[in-house]
């Protein structure tokens, strides 16, 4: 039984990983942390592939896990950084600036040194609504909450990001 | 912000890493429990719910104690006893209380001690009178 469960999960893995890993990358800082998160969403799918029941998609169901996954990695990252003395702000442009896996333009530089500066919750809304271009139903099925604080949250992100992408071009 | 190219992904995946990733997540599959983490899995539950009730039974000693300092220390082992001696019920009501208090002797027992007044005197009455006063009273204005 485990052998069987063990290929089809290995096929899960085959065809989802990238997507689920781009989906990741763009809401944490560096690819290590994507990675980590990665393997903790694969994880929970593998312990709790039994269970699933096809209420949703089995895509939709990684989904959600993945993007709740990254929001508690990035929860916990930033309890850790908020006791280190560093300068928290400049180190995520920093860190795109120097990842070899990055190929975006100055202007994306920005825009992701702005998107790592939101809180967990408001990043994870602004990824899901900008990036990956879900209508609001479908990001309160995947975060919870209501549609109308999930709009007064992406409203907020694009205006932190707006100014902050102006403060980073002067 | 408005600008389609801002949209486009600029993440290039490492060569080869979903092939690592599936056999990461190969080896810790696979990897055997240490009987630390399977001994932990078997109290944990366990361990929580002592907890639970260690929570629920501080509360309950806090309040006792915080009950105690604000009220003094009640030692009267007969909780009838001690609101009889704190004034807050009628000593001859103690008589009216057994294993099972009977409604209609309890009733009796209070109309037998009703006093009855008429209309001019009730505007002289003050509710904190006790009930001898009340008698006094009613002697007085009986002799006037």
């Amino acid at each position: 039984m485990e052998g069987r469960q063990e290929y089809a999960f290995n096929l899960i893995v085959r065809k989802y990983g990238e997507r689920l890993y781009r989906l990741v990358r763009k809401m944490t800082s560096s690819h290590s942390q994507a990675d980590d998160v990665l393997q903790d969403t694969f994880l929970k799918v593998w312990k709790y592939l039994p269970d699933f029941r096809e209420e949703s998609g089995l895509y939709t169901w990684m989904y959600r896990i993945a993007v709740n996954e990254t929001i508690t990695a990035l929860r916990r990252e930033r309890l850790r950084s908020a006791f280190s003395l560093s300068d928290k702000n400049g180190k995520a442009a920093l860190t795109l600036a120097a990842d070899p896996y990055f190929c975006g333009d100055d202007v994306q530089r920005r825009l992701y040194g702005a998107v790592a500066k939101l809180p967990p919750k408001q990043r994870a809304v602004f990824t899901l609504k900008y990036f990956e271009g879900l209508k609001y139903e479908e990001i309160a099925f995947v975060l919870g909450g209501t549609v109308g604080s999930l709009k007064a949250s992406y409203h907020h992100a694009y205006t932190k990001i707006c100014r902050s992408m102006e403060e980073d071009a002067v | 912000m408005n600008d389609e190219r801002l949209r486009q992904d600029p993440f290039v995946l490492p060569e080869g890493y979903i092939a690592e990733v599936e056999e990461s997540l190969r080896k810790k599959i696979h990897r055997p429990l240490s009987g630390m983490s399977v001994f932990i899995g078997k109290v944990k539950p366990a361990f929580m719910l002592v907890l639970v009730f260690a929570v629920i039974g501080g509360f309950g000693y806090g309040v006792r104690k915080l009950t105690e300092a604000v009220y003094g220390t009640v030692s009267y082992e007969d909780g009838f006893m001690a609101l009889i001696e704190e004034g807050y019920i009628d000593p001859e009501f103690i008589y009216y209380v057994s294993d099972e208090i009977n409604v209609g002797e309890a009733l009796d027992s209070s109309l037998e001690k009703t006093v009855y007044v008429d209309e001019i005197m009730t505007g002289d009455l003050v509710a904190s009178m006790t009930q001898n006063e009340v008698e006094e009273y009613i002697v007085s204005r009986n002799n006037d």
